[in-house]
This record gives C-alpha cells, structure tokens and sequence, in this order.
C-alpha cells in the first residue's frame, strides 16, 4: 500500500504538470492542476499515510 | 571605454566639487533652447578638483570632504583620472553594493538558525532540550558541508544570470527535451566551489547566501521529527537534503531550470516565481517533515489507544517567543536581500520588500491569535508564535512582488491557515509534529507560492524582465491567469516530487540505519541516551501536566 500511494503520488504530479501542459487552453490546465493536486493528495493521505496508521505507536507498531 | 565616448554626457559635468547642485533646483538661467549633450573627456576630469590636504587635516565633521574625486582609484598615476577610471568605479561600485548587501543579509539568514534552535527547543520537553539543541546546531554543519560538496553546484551551476555581478561561469545546465521544449534539470559547474571557474568572488557571494537559505529548509525537519529522531538518522537525511533534494528545487526555480521557464516555454505567466523560498526553502523543508514524521510515527504517549490525540506541551514558552522574534529579525535579511542586489535593476524595492514582509508577519500572529482567542476562549502564545512565523513563510515568495494590502491579506490568510493545518495534521492525519514545522512551512509555504499568482501586482521591475520573459509578475487579481497555472505547477511537484523523493530516501534511511529511537530511550529522555549528557542537569525533571502524567510521559 505504501508503494501504490508513491505511485499515486507521482502520476498525480504528472498529471498535474506533463499531460495538462500539453493542453492548449489556460482553464484545461488549470483543471489538470486541481485534478493532479487532488489525486496527489489521495496518494498521500488517503493511501501513504493510511499505511503508516495501520502499525501506528498506539495500535501496538512501533517503536522497535 | 574609449576616451571621450560620446555616451558619458555632460550631466557629469556638475559632479565637481562643491558645485553640484540639488537634483530638483531650478536653473538660475532660463534658456529656451533644448540642452545639448556634451561628451565628456579626460581633460574635463583634470578640472574636477577635490578638498584640499589643509581642509582635510581639519577633520570632517559634516561629512561633505569626504568620499569625493580624491577618492577614485586611478590606474595610471601618471596619466591621472581618466574616463575609463571613472566608469569603472561606477561599476565596481554598484557590484560591491550588491556583494555587501548579499553578504549582510545572508549574515542575518543565518542567525536564523539562532531563532529556530530556541524555539523548537522550546517546545519540546525539557528531557530532550539537549538533542532538540544539538539537531538544530548541527544541522548547520552538516548541510553546509553537502552544499559546498555538490549541493550549489547542482542547483545553481547553470545560473549564470542572477543579477548580483560576477557569477560568469555558472554557465553549465543540464537540460532533457520534454514535449519538444528544454527543461533544465541541474546544474553543472561549481562543484568544490572550485571546479568550473567557480572559484569567484561573486559566485562566493552567492555561495554564502544560498546556504544559508538552504539551512534553513533542513532545520525545518528537525522540528516535526524532535524527542524521537535518532541522531546518527538526522546526519544521513540532512546531508541528502543539502546534497539532492533541496538543490535540484532549488534549481528548478532559481537556477534556471524547468519551473522557471515554465514561462517562456509554455506561455504561463513569468513562469514559476518564488522570490525568496516560501517554496524552495519551507515548503521544501515542510514536505520533507512531513515524510519524515510520517516515518518515525508518533512520540510514545502523543496518542491513546483509540487514536485520541494528547496534548504535550513544550518547556519554554519564553525560548519560544524569543525565537520567534530572532526569526522575524532574521527574515529581513530573507526576503529583502532576494534581490541579490541593492544597487540597480529594480532592486530599490527592498523597502517595500521589507515592510510587506514586517506586516505579513504580524496579520499572521493577529489572525493566529484571535482565531485561537475566539475558538478557545485564550490567546494561545505558542500559536501566536507559529502564526507570526506562518505569515513570515507566505509573504517569502510573494515579497518581491506584491503590495503592502496583499502582504497584509497573505499574512492573515496564513495565520487562520496554520492553525487549521495543526489541527488537521494532528487530529486528522494523526502526525505527530511537535513544533507544528509542517503547517508553519508546509501548508504556509504552498499559500504562499499560489498567492503570487493571484497578488502580484505587475508593479516590479527587476530589470525589465523575470525569468527571461519580459515585463512584470503579474497575478490572476492584476490580469494574468497564466501566471497562477505555473504557480499550480510549482505547488504540485513540491508535493508530488520532492515529499515522494524524501519519503523514498527516508524509508532507506530507516532500514538501513533505523531512524527512530528505541522506548526506553524515548521515556527517558533523549539527551542522556542519544548525547550523553542532560540539557539541565541540576534540574529534576518532573511531569506535572495532567495528559502527560495519565499517558506515562
């Protein structure tokens, strides 16, 4: 899980920056911004961290 | 320059000794005919005459026999002042404007570290003063040393434009075609300070002034990892921080590469603009907290059991405050001495630059202020603190920029944002950042790369031009969209690339070396175990504070 929400997180950014600069229109791009963004942020939060909350301290993860 | 070139014209003239008159002083004469330009030549220097040694044995009270034509370098004695000294002065003038302006700044750049010591240390308990202490000072080091390895090379080796004077041979970019355009993606020249003609005057300068701001995007972590962050760990991820991820932004932005020709190439606006770092410096330093704390988990007792979160309250509300004030100190030197210049281009803004910067930071504390004041019933001091710090970040980027309205609409914004942010990172996301570093330089830092799209008021000139596209930034509210799409873009990949590069690094880190601390030295207290020696060690330590005593901490 973590590494599908770094994988996430990347095709959020290229979303975000390589397919909306291949855009013509300024509103298409800033679309494809505020999409990369969110997808982004789901690789983060809703995938990354979700991970990390899985084996958290207080559930009995670590410390070692 | 060839004697008598017609270019240096007769407004010269009147800068002989004790005749010049005020700039505004109407004429004593009133000719109807148009003024007609003189060229000047080396005769007409030999008539400019200085104090004479009996007038300068007098002393100088007033101040007015000293620094006159007595004071020019000439470079042959015998042939006296000529034009060619007199234009060289100039210039060697304005650049050594520039060099002491860069240099000062950065000076007080990097008493910031002074700032963030004192109050990350504050925050924190007193059982872990020490290590909190010794990350902070050490993290000086530790960058320093990666940055002057190959950090500066990589980030601004291709830089040769900058418009402090003098940086000629960072000349040397490496750059890939993407969708048939160049995106330069680091730097080449400069490694050692010495490889590639580096070993220059200005590019020290520079040097000088870079580091320090790349410092404090690597002291920035050690807030949101404190009282759990393994010492040798910190080394590890500082000196990746210097050397990779901090440079290759930094580059992207500032160095020449892709973001900033996001302009040129595409047509965005001026293309990414961050004038002093609220992105390249705190959003960067934020982003790598944030994978950070992310990594190492929560301090032991931050959480109970059903994922409630306590709060742990740091031991020096006055460490905190005074440091917050060493940083809004500090932070005239940041955004102000971004010009790099204080002699021309455009570069007598930084009045403006400074005073937009004093009032973000203080619509910041307010907002932080009166948010906590109306949702808790107190002012809280360490949020006003954070919120001061929060507005401090947002006005970086846009301080060059904007005017004192949007500085003042920034800052409050930011002070509002950073408490959301704290409450959302702690009860939401469920990271454990002791001094808040993810919300004051994460989240504010992002606010502050877009609020240069939307505030920039097209009122700067740095030399006609930014980010080789002429004219002046100018935001969505003064007309151009395209400018805030680029900072879109700048936002995405400080999030996408440079969290996701420091994550994947970290996670190395933390198998390789092991990045967090074991229990028991986490319980105890981490200035014996890690350091060796306690922060205070005639005090006895003792948890008073309700949430702590039921968690065990």
């Amino acid at each position: 899980m973590k590494l599908a929400g770094v994988i996430v997180i990347i095709g959020g950014w290229l979303i975000a920056t390589v397919v909306a600069l291949q855009v013509a229109s300024l509103r298409g791009k800033l679309a494809l911004n505020v999409i990369g963004i969110a997808v982004v942020l789901y690789g983060l939060v809703g995938l990354l961290n979700r991970a990390h909350l899985k084996t958290a301290i207080w559930k009995g993860g670590r410390p070692h | 320059m060839e004697e008598g070139d017609p270019s240096l014209v007769a407004f010269l003239a009147p800068a002989v000794w004790g005749q010049a008159p005020a700039p505004n002083a109407p004429s004593a004469a009133a000719p109807s005919a148009p003024a007609v330009a003189v060229p000047l030549t080396d005769q007409d220097l030999k008539k400019v005459a200085g104090p004479k040694p009996e007038e300068l044995a007098k002393g100088d009270p007033g101040g007015t026999l000293t620094g006159t034509v007595n004071d020019v370098v000439v470079s042959d004695s015998k042939k006296g002042l000529t034009l060619s000294d007199l234009v060289n002065q100039a210039g060697q003038n304005r650049v050594a404007i520039n060099f002491v302006w860069t240099l000062i700044t950065g000076y007080l750049v990097m008493f910031m570290q002074a700032g963030f010591a004192l109050v990350e240390t504050g925050l924190c308990r007193a059982k872990n003063a020490s290590h909190t202490m010794m990350m902070n000072f050490m993290v000086y080091g530790a960058g320093m040393l990666a940055y002057w390895v190959m950090g500066f090379a990589l980030q601004m080796g291709g830089s040769a434009g900058v418009g402090l004077g003098g940086v000629a041979p960072l000349s040397g970019e490496f750059t890939v075609n993407v969708l048939g355009k160049p995106w330069g993606l680091f730097g080449t020249h400069g490694f050692f300070l010495t490889q590639g003609g580096s070993y220059d005057v200005g590019i020290m300068v520079l040097f000088l002034f870079q580091m320090v701001f790349m410092d404090t995007a690597t002291t920035i972590v050690t807030g949101a990892a404190a009282e759990r962050w393994k010492f040798a760990a910190f080394i590890v991820s500082t000196l990746f921080l210097g050397a990779i991820t901090y440079p290759l932004y930094g580059n992207w932005a500032w160095g020449g590469g892709w973001l900033s020709q996001l302009g040129k190439n595409y047509g965005l606006g001026h293309g990414y603009c961050d004038f002093a770092g609220s992105g390249v410096v705190h959003a960067v330093g934020g982003m790598t907290a944030l994978a950070v704390a992310m990594i190492l988990g929560p301090r032991i007792g931050k959480y109970t059991r059903d994922g409630k979160a306590n709060a742990i309250p740091g031991h020096d509300i006055v460490l905190v405050l005074t440091g917050c004030f060493i940083l809004a100190f500090g932070w005239f030197g940041f955004n102000p001495g971004s010009t790099l210049a204080a002699s021309g281009n455009g570069a007598l803004r930084i009045g403006s630059i400074a005073v937009s910067t004093m009032l973000a930071g203080m619509t910041g504390s307010f907002a932080a202020m009166l948010y906590m004041w109306i949702r808790f019933g107190k002012p809280d001091a360490s949020m006003s603190g954070n919120g001061l710090l929060a507005g401090l970040v947002a006005i970086t980027a846009p301080s060059g920029f904007v005017n004192t309205v949007g500085a003042c609409i920034i800052g409050f914004t930011a002070g509002v944002l950073v408490c959301l942010s704290v409450e959302f990172v702690e009860k939401i996301l469920k990271v454990d950042d002791p001094v808040g570093a993810i919300s004051v330089h994460g989240a504010c830092g992002l606010w502050g790369v877009l609020s240069v799209g939307l505030f920039a008021d097209g009122t700067s000139n740095y030399g006609g031009s930014w980010n080789n596209v002429d004219g002046s930034v100018t935001g969505l509210f003064y007309g151009d969209p395209g400018q805030f799409v680029a900072q879109f873009m700048g936002v995405a990949t400080l999030v996408g690339v440079v969290f996701t590069l420091s994550y994947v690094f970290n996670t190395l880190v933390d198998v390789v070396v092991g990045q967090r601390v074991s229990a028991r030295s986490e319980l105890q207290g981490l200035d014996l175990p890690e350091m060796g020696a306690l922060g205070y060690p005639e005090f006895q330590l003792v948890t008073t504070h309700p949430s702590q005593a039921a968690a065990g901490v």
